[in-house]
């Protein structure tokens, strides 16, 4: 099943890009970018996690990844990301490849190009939240000011203002999850990814960060891919691709009734 | 200062300011006891050199010698100073390169979040290198003030019939500003290398494979003693000048230095072997954690083995101060007794740090675990047990196994003169010394407590 490809979307509606409270278009030289798989493979000894897979998706769409437990949803996300090295072929976003080439330049392509929103937050408890979010700006050179500066606006729009010094054990699930989500729009991604984003919340919590998540890539163009076991998380997203045993078992689009 | 490096003094002032850096804390601790002892010591050697330009009034008066003379017979002193010193430094920049380690290995979620973002393994590698070399800077000012503060209480120590002065244990600005610099520089070496013992992913740090087994060929080491031991016996006993006595010594002494440390890793792994055949848990356990790094097992209490077989030789030596008639003999045993109460004093501070730096680590990387036993019905006290196995049984087997090897070895030399070293005092002082690492070991009690409640503080 995984030749079943969904056609890459060349229809993106002008208004996704517009500016909201949510975003303002992005900047970075990443926008606009598709996030491409080419026939990838992985295995882990003899396990084979993913078998020939291919997955174009177009810049500003979301999409969900679902399947059972060991199905390898997860192992495509980190091969999309670059987290992983697939074993046979290559991952790209835009022209540039993320799976041919090394491990510097890979993690360089996910500080420019990637934002990351995990189950467990991966926030670092040691900084209060507006460092939290600054942080990818600071790592790309950017000065210390613009970067909180920057970090701020974002931490309002998903309406953390007042709490920019709370570090994350201070913080709900939710509010350290939208925290996450804004160090992962902070720096103007191509592609956000998030694994399981509200695996350790709620259901009205979990609901409530889909609903950011999705809105704040929408608003600024960023393609985003959910891995998830959850339809209902997954009904957020506007494309729902199933995986099992390594392979792309369903690929078709949403109704995306809940953005 | 390039974009990953900027980043590091806030991540280190954020994990402060919020008390999360625990291990930090830890880390400044060691580096701050680790830095004292090495100011310290290096004053004390630095006290025998300079007093061979300037001896002492009251040693020439003691001794009756022309002060030019004095000058001379005083390198003997400058000799066994280095000795000790040398005995010394290695545990002491051994409990600082741990700290370093450890400060870099138990930060596995942050590592692998900053890879998650997108810095590369050599900037992270670079980043957390540079949050040890931070850390140790803070803890050398510390023990550099500890150092000052303690400065006149030495003049209750009294060496070459002369007590200590603060002025004298000063250092010179410039090696004051050297020990820093060392101590920070080889933090920054051992984090390197910590870190090069990590496989650091977006995914998680997971530990290389662990290192092969040592090999039996450690114990050829030992032939290599006797055979060094053969040679350099009848040297000492027929020696005649102070200074050809000591410097034979001292020959042998490193000799038996170098394949105590060759030998000693390897008798712990045995050691480890036998332990973890046990039917009893907390036996077990213990065997198995020496077994997965009897090397860093070794570096924490080889200042002992080192002092405790320096000790035991003394206890077994002729007697230099015998000769009560010879007032320089007199002295020198009594300051060889003074010096070796001394080291062995400092190295079981080393001892003892190096123990709860490694134990309240061991906790806190293993937090979790030790929450889910006690979820399966683990009794807490099982982990104390393990502890003290696995606490008091290395520094047991350094000290009183070299110091046994010791009196063995140099009990060939004993003459009709018993030694004024006792070797019951210099047992008691050693049984005292397991017992202050047994200590330092329990001070992590509260800290299993709270990580098997689920209560325990994070490490990052």
């Amino acid at each position: 099943m995984n030749e079943l490809q969904h056609p890459v979307r060349t229809d993106q509606p002008e208004n996704r890009v517009a500016s909201t409270a949510l975003g303002t278009p992005p900047t970075g030289d990443g926008w606009g970018r598709a996030l491409s798989a080419r026939g990838i493979s992985k295995s882990f000894g003899d396990v084979l996690a993913l078998d020939r897979v291919s997955l174009d998706i177009p810049a500003g769409q979301s999409v969900s990844v679902m399947g059972p437990s060991g199905s390898g949803k997860s192992t495509l996300l980190h091969c999309l990301a670059g987290i992983l090295r697939p074993d046979a072929g290559d991952v790209s976003l835009g022209d540039e490849p993320v799976s041919l080439s090394s491990d510097a330049a890979r993690s360089r392509l996910r500080l420019r190009q990637m934002g990351f929103v995990f189950q467990d937050g991966q926030l670092l408890p040691e900084l209060p939240a507006l460092e939290n979010v600054a942080l990818p700006l600071l790592l790309l050179g950017r000065p210390r000011a613009e970067s909180l500066g920057r970090a701020a606006d974002w931490l309002s729009r998903l309406g953390l203002s007042g709490m920019e010094k709370r570090r994350p054990g201070e913080l709900s699930g939710g509010q350290a999850h939208r925290v996450a989500i804004a160090r992962a729009m902070v720096a103007s991604p191509a592609v956000v990814l998030a694994d399981e984003p509200t695996g350790a919340l709620d259901q009205a919590t979990g609901a409530e960060v889909m609903r950011v998540l999705t809105a704040a890539t929408r608003n600024v163009g960023a393609s985003l891919v959910v891995v998830t076991h959850d339809a209902k998380v997954a009904a957020w997203c506007e494309r729902h691709v199933e995986i099992v045993d390594g392979q792309v078992f369903n690929d078709a689009m949403g109704q995306g009734d809940l953005r | 200062m390039t974009r990953v490096t900027r980043v590091a003094p806030m991540l280190l002032r954020g994990r402060i300011s919020a008390g999360h850096g625990l291990i930090d804390l830890i880390g400044v601790a060691a580096f701050t006891v680790s830095s004292w002892l090495l100011f310290t010591v290096l004053a004390g050697l630095n006290v025998f050199i300079r007093r061979q330009d300037a001896p002492p009034n009251a040693f020439v008066t003691a001794v009756g010698l022309d002060p030019s003379v004095s000058g001379a017979t005083l390198l003997a002193w400058t000799l066994i100073a280095a000795c000790a010193s040398v005995l010394l430094v290695v545990p002491v920049l051994t409990l600082g390169a741990a700290a370093a380690r450890i400060g870099a290995l138990g930060r596995d979620q942050r590592l692998s979040t900053l890879r998650l973002l997108g810095v590369t393994g050599a900037q992270v590698v670079r980043l957390s290198t540079l949050e040890t070399m931070l850390t140790a800077l803070v803890g050398a000012v510390l023990g550099l003030a500890v150092y000052l503060v303690s400065l006149p209480a030495w003049a209750a120590i009294r060496f070459q019939a002369t007590p200590l002065s603060a002025a004298e244990m000063l250092l010179p600005i410039g090696a004051i500003a050297g020990i820093i610099g060392l101590v920070v520089v080889l933090a920054g070496l051992s984090s390197i290398t910590g870190l090069m013992r990590l496989q650091i992913s977006p995914l998680g740090v997971a530990r290389r494979a662990p290192r092969p087994a040592m090999k039996v060929w450690r114990f050829v080491a030992l032939p290599v003693l006797v055979v060094a031991w053969l040679v350099g016996a009848p040297l000492v006993i027929q020696s005649q000048t102070l200074i050809v006595s000591v410097t034979v010594i001292l020959v042998v002494l490193a000799v038996f230095m170098g394949v105590i440390n060759l030998f000693g890793p390897w008798v712990l792994q045995l050691l480890g072997r036998i332990l973890s055949r046990s039917g009893r848990p907390a036996v077990l356990l213990a065997g198995r954690r020496l077994l997965a790094d009897p090397k860093g097992t070794w570096r924490s209490v080889s200042g002992l083995a080192f002092v405790g077989f320096t000790g035991g030789a003394l206890t077994a030596l002729p007697d230099l101060g015998s000769a009560a008639t010879d007032p320089l003999s007199r002295i020198l045993a009594e300051d060889l007794q003074t010096g070796t109460y001394l080291t062995l004093a400092i190295a079981f501070v080393v001892a003892a740090a190096s123990t709860l730096l490694n134990q309240a680590s061991a906790v806190l990387d293993h937090r979790q675990e030790l929450h889910q036993l006690g979820n399966l019905g683990v009794p807490e006290s099982l982990h104390h047990r393990t502890r003290l196995v696995e606490v008091v049984v290395p520094a047991a087997f350094a000290s009183l196994g070299s110091g046994g090897l010791a009196v063995y070895f140099f009990g060939v030399l004993q003459q009709s003169e018993p030694s004024q070293f006792g070797s019951l005092a210099f047992l008691g002082t050693l049984v005292v010394g397991i017992a202050l690492v047994w200590a330092a070991g329990e001070a992590c009690r509260p800290l299993v407590r709270s990580a098997v409640a689920g209560t325990g503080p994070r490490p990052d």
